[in-house]
């Protein structure tokens, strides 16, 4: 069974030059889609990546491990 | 799915990371420690070029990007605030450029990274990643790795080295010996669990911490040679694994060099000394602020002594007693009148340090933007002019570094406007505050870093490398990448170590050629934040 998949339009022009690269893709990407997919998975994944900060203590947690190296 | 492109390579690949190995004290040492030696008859050994500054957190970002530390903006560990805050500059995930095993991870690739210093938390990576120093706590992806290190006794690190190292030098240097010894076994047991790996990137820091202490002290080998010697006992047990498994390469690389330290220049003491800083106390009252909270000892007389004679024989019965001069950390910028203060030093104390003019960008400016290239010559003109006694300069050289250093793009943080660089066998402190801005060096500091690191590298491809006798920590990333077929993206500074005419040509390299080309477009859209 496939996964749910819902469409999304693009400019033309941009299909074509995505369409380019998948021929020159010598087989790695089937289809524009395929593509499509691939980038976006990996925009979306480095998004999920960004979102971490530090807490208060972790951030003194840090800087105590440089004063312990007589870095400050 | 197309996640990633199955790559047969019959290479493996150990990348051995040692904060602060240093080339010439591995030529000193190396009749003791027999797996360097193993390397300099089969491969090469030679030195490797730093950052500007010399310090682990730009000089680690810089050999996992590939790129120069005025990209990346990892330039120090902690930053200036416009409040005039000492904030951390945060870890090398946040950075946009990605690292040579992330990149590794898209083509297919496994590895297993442990400890790479300013890595944290762990995030997904093909293989294993354990985070690196100085994360707050242990971080491992993916967490069921997390086992293997509690049954090792895994450890980041030694907490409070600096007060460890007075007390009890034979006792933390075991102890040390202990946690990279540690570090080690884990990298073999996590490789051996993960199976086909193609990457094995352990980092050991027990040289650096080590030589911080001891180089420039009586007796120095004695502790340096326990330090090589671990990093030397994983080296010839990875040659084993390399030689029975596969082919393989290994290499070494580390961040900076070390050098001993014979004096300590307190550039904030200068500043003020020459009327580009006032202190909020005079020189007594803060003084006895200083006894007050620290208490008077026969330290803290030395630091604060401004008669030159008296210095001079406290400082003689502090070094013969008492190891050295004071703990540091006691000063803060706020210590300044800042309505007063043209200009003011902070960061990480080694050989290279950031001075801030105290311009509209803070709070409390003394000066406006328009005027202050004015007080940058003068700056610069008197910093190269320093001399200790009557004819040894303290500066190397003075670097404007505005628009160059950008705050690592984070909007807290303002920019540094010059990066002073000491001579050989000083370092710059900009932490403490006393009469004399030139001292002896503190119990702890005794070494510090230089801008010649090392290189190293043996298997059956080595043959295959080029320039190693001119290469520099931002070579690495385009050169692991190399090995496995893919080419340096255009994003990184550094240069492949490996002859482009001998690179073995893979059917895939087109369509690899493809998805670096998705990274980088990737990468150029993305906002600096």
């Amino acid at each position: 069974m496939g996964e749910d998949k819902v469409a999304v339009y693009i400019p033309k022009d941009l299909y074509e030059e995505i369409k380019k690269r998948v021929d020159l893709s010598g087989g790695e990407f089937k289809n524009v889609e395929e593509y499509v997919e691939f980038v976006l998975r990996e925009i979306v994944k480095e998004e999920e990546e960004e979102e971490f900060e530090y807490t208060p203590e972790e951030e003194e947690k840090i800087k105590e491990r440089l004063r312990g190296l007589g870095y400050l | 799915m197309v996640d990633c492109i199955v790559v047969v390579s019959y290479l493996k690949v150990i990348l051995v990371g040692v904060d602060g190995a240093t080339y010439w004290v591995i030529r000193e040492l190396l009749p003791r420690l027999k797996g360097f030696n193993k390397l300099t008859e089969e491969g090469v050994v030679c030195g490797l070029r730093t950052t500007l500054p010399p310090l682990s957190s730009c000089a680690w970002a810089s050999i996992y990007t590939g790129v120069r530390p005025s990209r990346h903006g990892l330039f120090d560990f902690v930053g200036i605030g416009n409040d005039y805050g000492v904030h951390g500059m945060g870890f090398v995930n946040a950075l946009r450029y990605p690292v040579f095993w992330s990149l590794l991870g898209k083509f297919g690739f496994r590895s297993v990274v442990v400890n790479p210093p300013m890595i944290y938390p762990a995030f997904k990576v093909n293989g294993v990643l354990v985070s690196g120093w100085p994360s707050p706590k242990l971080s491992v992806y993916p967490s069921r790795f997390g086992k293997i290190l509690r049954e090792v006794g895994y450890r980041i690190d030694v907490d409070g080295l600096e007060g460890r190292f007075r007390k009890d030098p034979d006792g933390t240097v075991d102890d040390l010996v202990e946690v990279a010894k540690v570090r080690g076994e884990a990298c073999f047991r996590l490789s051996e669990e993960l199976g086909n790996w193609d990457l094995m990137f352990p980092v050991f820091t027990i040289c650096d911490r080590i030589q911080h202490f001891a180089l420039g002290r009586n007796g120095w080998r004695k502790w340096v040679l326990k330090a090589y010697r671990v990093v030397d006992e994983f080296i010839q047990r990875a040659l084993r694994l390399l030689r029975d498994e596969d082919e393989g390469l290994l290499f070494i690389v580390s961040d900076h060099g070390f050098q001993p330290i014979r004096k300590t220049f307190l550039v904030n003491s200068w500043l003020v000394k020459k009327g580009f800083a006032k202190l909020r106390y005079s020189h007594f009252r803060s003084l006895i602020r200083e006894y007050i909270v620290n208490g008077i000892s026969l330290r803290t007389i030395y630091w604060g002594a401004s008669h030159k004679r008296l210095a001079s024989l406290v400082g003689k019965i502090n070094n013969l007693f008492l190891g050295g001069a004071p703990k540091r950390g006691r000063f803060s910028i706020n210590d300044f009148v800042l309505r007063k203060t043209l200009a003011f030093a902070s960061g990480t104390i080694s050989p290279a340090t950031f001075i801030w003019i105290n311009d509209d960008r803070f709070r409390y400016f003394a000066i406006k933007r328009s005027k202050k290239n004015l007080v940058k010559e003068k700056l610069i003109d008197a910093l190269l002019d320093i001399k200790d006694g009557s004819k040894e300069n303290i500066v190397r050289d003075v670097v404007d570094v505005e628009n160059l250093y950008d705050g690592n793009g984070q909007s807290n943080l303002v920019s540094p406007d010059l990066m002073v660089i000491a001579n050989n066998e000083y370092t710059i402190d900009p932490w403490y505050v006393s009469s004399s801005y030139v001292v002896s060096p503190s119990v702890y500091r005794h070494g510090d870093h230089s801008f010649e690191g090392v290189f190293a590298a043996a298997g059956p491809s080595v043959n295959r490398l080029r320039n190693f006798d001119f290469c520099g920590v931002l070579d690495i990333a385009p050169t692991i990448l190399n090995l496995f077929n893919i080419d340096t993206p255009p994003w990184m500074d550094g240069i492949s170590l490996i002859d482009p005419d001998l690179l073995l040509k893979s059917r895939l390299k087109n369509s690899l050629k493809i998805k670096v080309k998705i990274i980088e477009r990737k990468m150029r859209g993305t906002s600096r934040k």
